[in-house]
């Protein structure tokens, strides 16, 4: 196909990079909860890295689609909480940004007639939603219960 | 929050040797290792020396931080 508008190339790769880049930070979070004996959540975070692992793929695939040049080389800041309560709180405000980035993206592509990458971002954008909204329930309830009784219910599970 | 990876420094630390008077990211290597290695978490440590410069309302930090960033304009523009 000939070559897409710029600007949604250049939205893709910056898509692309926080994709990447959250890929890593809950990979490091998934291993870093179940060192700490908590399977349970560990395997939740394997889960979502697992998820914006197959996200980054359809970026990828859509800008070589749109003949431009996947940027697997840049990558943003990992944010790595140091307990469990910080991962979940840095990984809410990174799924709100997710979708804060994705629902400008649509509008983009609606303005460059992109429909394609418009539908591959309305996708992500709920799938983001799923996680935001996973985070904020599981704060709310670390709040209501208390740290200590929330975090129990993850001692059981089989991250590996 | 784990800042630095290489050299696993949070930004904790990163704030308690601005406190001690970094001024300037070699400062903050100095004092407590950060962002010597692969320079990753150079946004970041840049972003808490403006913090403290803003809430210090030191001129001459203003205008190393200002000076930092027309610097990385350049880089910048040239890549």
């Amino acid at each position: 196909m000939a070559r897409g508008d710029d600007r949604v190339i250049e939205l893709l790769n910056d898509i692309l990079t926080f994709e990447l880049t959250l890929i890593n930070q809950y990979w490091l979070n998934y291993r870093m909860l179940e060192n700490w004996g908590l399977p349970g959540l560990a395997t939740i975070l394997k889960g979502f890295a697992l998820e914006e692992m197959e996200d980054a793929d359809r970026y990828i695939d859509r800008i070589l689609f749109l003949e431009g040049h996947p940027n697997l080389q840049r990558l943003g800041t990992v944010q790595a909480g140091e307990d469990p309560l910080e991962q979940l709180r840095l990984a809410r405000d990174r799924e709100q940004e997710a979708v804060d980035k994705l629902n400008a993206g649509i509008a983009l592509c609606v303005e460059a007639g992109d429909q394609g990458t418009r539908e591959l971002l309305a996708e992500a954008v709920q799938e983001e939603e799923g996680h935001l909204d996973y985070f904020d329930t599981q704060l709310e309830a670390a709040e209501r219960v208390g740290v200590e009784n929330w975090l129990t219910q993850f001692t059981v599970g089989n991250a590996g | 929050m784990l800042v630095c990876h290489c050299n696993v420094v949070t930004d904790r630390q990163i704030r308690e040797a601005i406190s001690a008077g970094a001024r300037e990211p070699r400062d903050v290597a100095d004092l407590c290792g950060a962002g010597t290695d692969c320079l990753g978490c150079a946004p970041h440590i840049e972003d808490l020396l403006a913090d403290a410069v803003l809430a210090s309302r030191d001129p001459s930090g203003l205008r190393s931080l200002q000076a930092r960033r027309r610097q990385r304009r350049r880089v910048d523009a040239v890549a």
